[in-house]
């Protein structure tokens, strides 16, 4: 798997970035790539714009890259199935100035899609659509589904509210955070919360024992700076990513410790936690 | 015909998919901005808090509480509002993309991010909104709402708005340049997503009314209204409110607090706060009442006020009772301030005033009339009891709330002038209420003033149509008293002849140098002029001295830029000051009524090259003083008739410059003239002084004190030193006879000379004009002596003599 994904990279060019001494390869995508998300089998990089518009794929074996859907916020959190071989994701209209979204589906062995529901302004589990166990945020819960149980757990007392959640790999660990609180990881019902950092957006599983999150600084209007880093769960080290003159927007993760990381301008790096 | 409009305007409706919503079928995120207590949530220091005082005004807790407002209006209206943060602590600061992506994940139909603005003297309300580049919005509907906001903010009258015109920006077109991505919370919503910036919080009048609940409350009204207006919703507020502002009626803010900041309008008037405000049903229940809070803003809002007709009545403490009569209109605000007027129930009174002078005692021209009163007065009706006599031309300013008053002369009292000042008891008070509100009886009083009332001007240089070397120029003005820095700048100006003015070296310029009791003003100008140009001066009659007293008339002059280095341009160099060491050397045995020592030093300060003469000196008194600095360059020799030039940079102290010529023991001075200008100057003299046929070497240059009181210190600078010598011929003898001879030249053993008889005598002398050898045969040994050039003077037995230059190797 780490091999195809060199080679992807190879493919796409072997340029060190423009971020100093790092090993940051950067993606060769068009200019204003964001909102990375690895597939979980590593075989498929979705991206989007800043704001979400269309969803596209880079084929990370070959570097080529496909549009799925061009509508309009299809690349706000697609869900890939277990087996990789197919995203959930929805498109977004404003109809008399409402927000009406659908659900669609993306088959990467047929290349085909298909409408699953149509335009609503329901709330719509597209966890569900993942399969298996999975962790959801629903705003002031976090919602685990293990072995076709659900249950709603709410790890922080006095939360305000749960963002970014996932399970790791092995069910055990729930991960998520709490915006005024921090990042943590808790076993799977919620209990036993730990905080990994104080601050941390899009928190992801890079690895059986790593997690990596975007710490970012802001004068309340503009980001001011914004770096990727790594935590080893166990012992709560921090290991910086990025370089200090990176802002940095958004990226994703897979399991053998491939990182995808986007800067706020749109450019796309690639990078393993282990190399 | 009016049911088929309103069929076509069904049709439209569905053809365009319009339709009328309610409130509940909205999800709406609330951002309010900042949050927590550090420098990025924006403090600013108001009365009476510390920097950083919690308490004080701070941009998280405002934008806090009218999201908090704004949550609650769209609660109780069934909408589904969300809050970014419910509270203000030091943790309260989550990022903003995250912000953004909740906002997507609960898939809301709006985003709104609620903040309020820098800028201390202007304030208006912006609105920003999420582009995808620049000039191109992420959704018209952005902009539309953005609009339609800020329309709403605008009407808002409690602030004092300092612009018209709306004021609608994308984001990144308001951030280019300045960050990446535009404002980060909106940078990856997919919904409609713009930022508020209210009002200026940096705007202190502004900042005191963001403390005020019903102030943010009104703010989040306007919110909500916009939002009813944008999706056209079936829902509009049923109730309307009251709004206004409680202030004293005369006396300015600074009768209540220290407000030495920008106030526009009714905000410079005194806010009351403690105020109790009613309001009046039109049955006469009061439905609401209001207390002003302690934040210097007397705003209040009646919310939420069923439409009718009311009286809206305010007092307080020592105040007369105000009611006003207003009408309430559904989904409407109406604006009813409440200007309250201070009980004054006594006569007006003058508690001090100046001049007072004692008997016998005159009073400086320069003094303006003061007055204290009892309690803030009419101004109209104290300017109106006013008269000086014998008549002057002035105007007043006031201070303190109108308790402070004073009469500035336009330009000055008279001099040698009996002034009478009275002020009729028809002077009073603002409070129309009380019986009395004039004085007791009029107020008289007189003095007289000194036979000074104007800045002289004694000397300045340029003179009307006189010439300034291009390059650093200054120009110098000297009057009769020091005078007042703050006015130096404001009243000078250089234009050119295009009109177009030169910029002042502020740094450069210096003032009041001179000595006992004058003043100067040295001018430096930017930028070099242009030669030949023609520049104009005016000192404006505002100029003032130090008691105040103007300079009265303004002066205008015109001059011209020259090269100063074109001067003496055919002459022959002498001396180039290019040598590493000073070329003169202060000696105090020939000098006298010098203070502490003169010098003179090498200086950079050059017309030529890179190097220059700079003598510094300092007179002991204002007569009779000689500083005299000796040359110590190689020998220069002139000779009569020739014309000796030197390229001065002159002080403008009129003292004379003298150049010191040395033959033997034979002095002679010829003169420069008096250095009676600034700047670099080419100034010649002809050395018909010098006895004719013996060479006269320079040997110093000498300053002699020109009695004055101005000032006896100063500085000038030489350059280079030129000669045109009366014959060119003159290079090896100085005689006209051609018996006289002498050889060889350069000689290095011995000096052979001839003369129409015989050779009775030979002397030789050096360049510092002493004799060195003599002897009465026909040749001389100089073996002995130093390489250079001399002067040998050879006598004949028949009487006649002549002097050769020679040279020895």
């Amino acid at each position: 798997m780490k091999h195809r994904l060199l080679a992807a990279a190879l493919t796409i060019g072997l340029a060190i970035g423009a971020y100093g001494e790092l090993p940051l390869k950067p993606l060769n995508l068009p200019a204003g790539a964001h909102h990375p998300v690895l597939s979980p089998d590593g075989t498929t990089l979705l991206y989007s714009t800043d704001t979400h518009d269309g969803l596209k794929a880079m084929n990370m074996a070959t570097g080529e890259t496909s549009l799925i859907d061009a509508g309009a916020a299809a690349g706000f959190n697609p869900v890939f199935t277990t087996d990789s071989r197919t995203v959930y994701y929805r498109t977004a209209e404003m109809k008399d100035n409402l927000l009406y979204r659908d659900v669609r589906s993306y088959s990467f062995d047929t290349r085909n899609m298909h409408k699953v529901s149509p335009m609503s302004r329901d709330k719509v589990d597209m966890a569900a659509f993942r399969g298996g166990n999975y962790a959801v945020d629903d705003y002031n819960t976090i919602r685990v589904s293990l072995d076709g149980k659900d249950v709603s757990v709410n790890p922080i007392a006095d939360s305000h509210s749960y963002l970014w959640a996932s399970l790791s790999a092995d069910n055990k660990q729930l991960l998520f955070s709490e915006p005024f609180k921090g990042v943590f990881i808790a076993d799977a019902d919620g209990s036993n919360a730990r905080r990994l950092l104080r601050k941390g957006d899009n928190p992801t599983w890079a690895g059986e024992h790593t997690i990596v999150a975007i710490i970012t600084h802001d004068d309340g209007y503009v980001v001011l700076d914004s770096r990727l880093v790594a935590v080893d769960t166990r012992s709560g080290e921090i290991t910086y990513l990025t370089p200090e003159d990176m802002l940095v927007g958004e990226a994703t993760a897979a399991g053998d410790g491939t990182v995808v990381v986007a800067d706020v301008t749109g450019n796309m790096f690639i990078f393993n936690l282990n190399d | 015909m009016k049911r088929i409009f309103i069929l076509l305007l069904a049709i439209v409706a569905v053809a365009t998919g319009a339709s009328a919503k309610k409130m509940s079928d909205l999800k709406i995120y609330i951002n309010p901005g900042h949050g927590g207590y550090t420098g990025n949530d924006r403090p600013i220091q108001i009365y009476p808090f510390e920097r950083n005082d919690t308490a004080g005004y701070w941009e998280s807790t405002s934008n806090l509480y009218k999201g908090l407002h704004m949550y609650h209006i769209l609660d109780s209206l069934g909408a589904k509002p969300y809050l970014s943060r419910i509270k203000n602590t030091e943790d309260d600061d989550r990022s903003l993309s995250g912000i953004a992506a909740e906002a997507n994940n609960l898939g809301v139909d709006l985003f709104f991010s609620i903040h309020s603005n820098a800028g201390e003297n202007v304030n208006t309300p912006l609105m920003l909104y999420r582009e995808n580049e620049i000039g191109v919005p992420r959704y018209e509907g952005n902009v539309t709402l953005s609009k339609i906001m800020w329309k709403n903010l605008y009407s808002s009258k409690l602030p004092i708005w300092t612009r018209d015109k709306e004021y609608v920006v994308g984001d990144l077109d308001f951030y280019q340049n300045m960050w990446q991505g535009g404002l980060g919370v909106l940078r990856t919503l997919y919904v409609v997503g713009l930022l508020s910036e209210g009002s200026m919080h940096e705007h202190r009048p502004e900042a005191h009314r963001l403390m005020n609940d019903d102030v943010l409350w009104l703010e989040a009204w306007h919110f909500v209204k916009s939002i009813m207006e944008y999706y056209d919703t079936e829902d509009r507020f049923v109730n309307g409110n009251v709004a206004g502002i409680v202030y004293d009626d005369h006396n300015l803010r600074e009768f209540v607090q220290p407000a030495n900041f920008t106030m526009f309008g009714r905000d410079a008037n005194a806010p009351l706060n403690g105020s109790p405000i009613e309001l009046v049903d039109d049955k006469g229940n009061v439905v609401q009442t209001r207390t002003t809070d302690n934040m210097y803003n007397g705003a209040f809002v009646f919310r939420n006020v069923a439409p009718g007709n009311y009286t809206v009545r305010a007092g307080h403490d020592g105040y007369y009772t105000l009611e006003k009569a207003v009408t309430v209109t559904a989904n409407e605000v109406t604006y009813q301030d409440m200007p309250l007027t201070l009980k004054r129930e006594f006569p007006f009174e003058i508690t001090a005033y100046s001049p007072k002078a004692a008997e016998g005692e005159l009073v400086s021209c320069s003094e303006t009339l003061k007055f204290e009163f009892n309690t803030d007065v009419d101004v109209e009706a104290f300017e109106a009891a006013f008269n000086i006599n014998p008549a002057l031309e002035g105007y007043f300013t006031y201070s303190d709330s109108y308790r402070k008053a004073e009469f500035h002369p336009a330009l000055s009292l008279e001099r040698n002038t009996h002034y009478t000042i009275t002020i009729a008891k028809s002077a009073k008070h603002t409070d129309a209420n009380y019986s009395h509100p004039g004085m007791n009886e009029d107020l008289v009083f007189e003095f007289t003033t000194l036979d000074r009332n104007r800045l002289e001007l004694l000397s300045n240089f340029p003179a009307d149509g006189g010439e300034i070397h291009m390059a650093s120029p200054t120009l110098e003005f000297r009057f009769d008293a020091t005078v007042d820095s703050k006015t130096i700048f404001d009243t000078f100006k250089v234009t050119d002849s295009n009109g177009k003015e030169l910029a002042i070296n502020t740094r450069n310029t210096g003032y009041n140098k001179l000595s006992n009791g004058f003043g100067n003003i040295i001018y430096a100008l930017n930028d070099d002029l242009e030669e030949g140009k023609t520049y104009t001066v005016t000192l404006d009659g505002e100029l003032r001295d130090r008691t105040n007293l103007p300079l009265g008339n303004t002066v205008s002059l015109t001059f011209t830029a020259i090269d100063a280095t074109h001067a003496g341009k055919d002459a022959e160099v002498v001396e180039t000051f290019e040598a590493s060491t000073a070329m003169f050397s202060y000696s105090a045995d020939d000098s006298k009524g010098i203070s502490g020592s003169a010098n003179s030093i090498r200086s950079k300060e050059s017309l030529f090259g890179t190097g220059a003469s700079k003598m510094n000196y300092k007179f002991a008194s204002q007569r009779e003083g000689v500083a005299t600095w000796k040359y110590n360059g190689e020998p220069v020799i002139f000779n009569n008739g020739d014309e000796l030039g030197v390229h001065i940079n002159g002080d403008f102290n009129g003292h004379e410059l003298q150049v010191l010529l040395t033959s033997g023991t034979d002095v002679k001075v010829a003169s420069l003239g008096e250095l009676d200008f600034r700047g670099w100057n080419y100034r010649t003299v002809k050395l018909d002084m010098l006895e004719a046929g013996f060479p006269y070497v320079l040997t110093g240059m000498r300053l002699v004190q020109t009695t004055s009181p101005i000032t006896q210190n100063g500085s000038f600078i030489i350059d280079n030193i030129t000669r045109v010598s009366d014959s060119a011929g003159v290079s090896a003898v100085a005689s006209d006879d051609a018996a006289f001879q002498a050889w060889p030249i350069p000689a290095t053993d011995v000096i052979n000379a001839s003369a129409p008889a015989e050779v009775s005598r030979l002397t030789l002398i050096n360049a510092a004009g002493a004799t060195v050898a003599t002897t009465e045969a026909a040749s001389i040994d100089v073996t002995t002596l130093s390489a250079g050039v001399y002067f040998l003077h050879i006598e004949s037995t028949d009487g006649r003599e002549a002097t050769l230059r020679v040279a020895i190797r």
